[in-house]
């Protein structure tokens, strides 16, 4: 006789089982995907119905037409068309006209969702992120601009838009800048964004929403250009809130519905308290676009950024050799970092203390100047000097961010 | 296996719609009970997926009252058409050739190797459902008679007869 499972260790075994399923990071791309190619069948479909019921009714009014219709077709005997339209009219006449408060309007199926907000979306929120140093970060890592080691990234845009103009954003309407005070965060972008209220937002009746996932932060981006509804940016995590290193962008936007780009970032629990951030959003590349800076990592002294910009109509992670950018912002006293757009081209700056040069200490500066091509930053030039002296005032020309309204960091301060 | 996951943080989730919202807070569940519904990750993707995707349309209208009770039941039906498809592929697939796994295949094998998946698939479909919404989504038998439209007292008969059957698989694969 086989003693029967317990409950409690059959659970234990369900749960040992599936712990290791976890999300794929462009789940949501590809269910949005999904449902944009259904929609497409449905709407052709409606369009059809349409079209044929229109035909129908166009070819019975020719036939039942008061001395058209017989006098036309009273030559060609009984016809299985002229029975079909005699009906029909009996039918009419015999139903009359429909009772009060009837009506006999067929309603078509339509198509329900649409990832465009609507002007009753939410009230775009502040970016409330609030400025934290944590001691349980890690040593500084090493400065420059790297390539991401995660693989798991993947710029191709997400929810296909068709191509739409540019974005033209100006620079005084895009600073979505994370500060200590979070009224002081979104500027002239909030003003600009759709005001209803949060009880006109559908989120009203989401179902399990309280005490559950998982943005970490979010901010407003002047995505649509000046004078027009701002879009809202959010990160959310792609599976475990505390653990993921995966997570997602997701921009909502009144004229292309919402993106969403998948990206890698450290977790909240390695970058406490918040995981990745949006930083802000800035002109770099000075051609009418915005490109949205967010913080992906960050080490005792260092943080390191990434870039999402409109390619195409999609919004996406750029790249550099072939991996997500990372933006080495920041820094000690033995290395440092940071980059200026100040002209069309993006420039970062390091330097990294080297040793000793008889009592002067040495320092090695590098300015590396890199082209925006789509969603890739290509290396155009590199120069590297040495400075002599810690106190030398050339270090600072190799460190800090001057770029539009981003701020020099997001953790410190 | 809480598939309200209610000691998770509460944060802000201002700013998302709500698909993605109800993608974030679900999706992972879900998916883990279509795994143990189907028996292999890949597939219970697909069936997550589909569910994602029907639901899609509703969420915002509102026409749907508990977008994760539809998306619950959705994923049932679906891992059940999943499982009965499944059976008729494998009733007249050709025998297939020998191929060199990749080392993703080789994370799901390694699912698919568990003994309780193995010993998952070997019970009636009915009772893979009652058993593992009982005892990994923590549902109450009245809510999986509902979800399985059928009676509190078939849910219970499903659940011991499962019990019974996997307490016996396990043993003898140990």
């Amino acid at each position: 006789m086989t003693p029967p499972l317990s409950p409690e260790r059959l659970t234990r075994l369900l749960d040992d089982a599936v712990r290791p399923v976890t999300a794929r990071p462009d789940a949501l791309d590809r269910i949005r995907q999904g449902t944009r190619r259904r929609r497409t069948p449905r709407r052709a479909g409606v369009v059809l119905l349409t079209a044929a019921v229109l035909a129908v009714g166009t070819v019975t009014a020719l036939l039942i037409a008061p001395g058209g219709g017989p006098a036309r077709i009273s030559g060609l005997g009984p016809s299985p068309a002229r029975y079909q339209a005699s009906s029909y009219a009996n039918s009419q006449a015999q139903a009359g006209p429909p009772a009060a408060g009837q009506t006999r309007t067929k309603t078509l199926p339509t198509a329900a969702f649409s990832a465009a907000p609507s002007a009753a979306h939410p009230a775009l929120p502040s970016t409330g992120l609030s400025v934290v140093p944590s001691a349980a970060q890690s040593a500084a890592p090493s400065h420059g601009v790297s390539a991401a080691p995660s693989a798991a990234q993947s710029a191709a845009p997400s929810v296909g838009v068709s191509a739409a103009p540019s974005i033209a954003v100006s620079s005084a309407t895009q600073s979505v800048a994370p500060s200590a005070a979070p009224s002081a965060a979104p500027s002239t972008a909030v003003s600009a964004a759709p005001s209803a209220t949060p009880s006109a937002s559908p989120s009203a009746n989401r179902p399990a929403a309280a005490g559950i996932p998982s943005v970490t932060n979010s901010a407003a981006w002047a995505i649509d250009g000046p004078g027009k509804p701002t879009s809202t940016v959010s990160i959310v995590a792609a599976g475990n809130v505390r653990t993921t290193v995966h997570f997602l962008l997701v921009v909502r936007t009144t004229a292309r519905g919402t993106q969403t780009v998948p990206f890698s970032a450290t977790s909240v629990t390695g970058m406490p308290p918040l995981g990745p951030v949006v930083v802000g959003a800035a002109n770099a590349a000075k051609d009418g676009h915005t490109e949205l800076f967010v913080l992906v990592d960050a080490g005792c002294c260092t943080e390191f950024w990434t870039i999402f910009r409109l390619v195409n109509g999609h919004i996406v992670q750029v790249r550099l050799a072939g991996a997500p950018v990372r933006l080495a912002v920041g820094g000690s006293v033995t290395a440092n970092g940071g980059f200026s757009c100040s002209g069309p081209n993006l420039v970062t700056y390091t330097y990294a203390h080297q040793a000793a040069s008889g009592t002067r200490e040495s320092f090695l500066a590098t300015r590396d100047t890199y082209r925006w091509v789509g969603a890739s930053l290509l290396l155009v030039s590199q120069r590297q000097t040495t400075i002599l002296g810690a106190q030398n005032p050339e270090l600072a020309q190799y460190s800090g961010v001057a770029c539009g309204a981003l701020p020099q960091y997001v953790l410190k301060r | 296996m809480m598939i309200e996951s209610p000691d998770q943080p509460d944060f802000d989730q201002r700013g998302l719609d709500d698909f993605t919202a109800l993608y974030v807070s679900h999706y992972e569940q879900l998916l883990r009970l279509a795994v143990l519904l189907v028996g292999d990750v890949p597939a219970a993707e697909d069936v997550v997926q589909e569910a994602f995707i029907r639901v899609h349309r509703t969420v915002d209208g509102g026409a749907v009252r508990s977008p994760l009770a539809y998306l619950r039941q959705t994923v049932v039906n679906l891992a059940r058409s999943e499982v009965r498809r499944r059976l008729v592929r494998l009733r007249h697939a050709p025998r297939p050739m020998p191929d060199a796994a990749s080392a993703e295949e080789g994370a799901y094998a390694a699912i698919s190797r568990q003994e309780v998946i193995r010993a998952l698939r070997r019970i009636p479909a009915r009772q893979r459902e009652a058993v593992v919404l009982r005892f990994w989504a923590d549902l109450p038998e009245a809510e999986i008679a509902e979800l399985m439209g059928v009676s509190t007292g078939a849910v219970k008969g499903y659940i011991s007869r499962a019990m019974s059957r996997l307490g016996l698989l396990l043993k003898e694969s140990s």
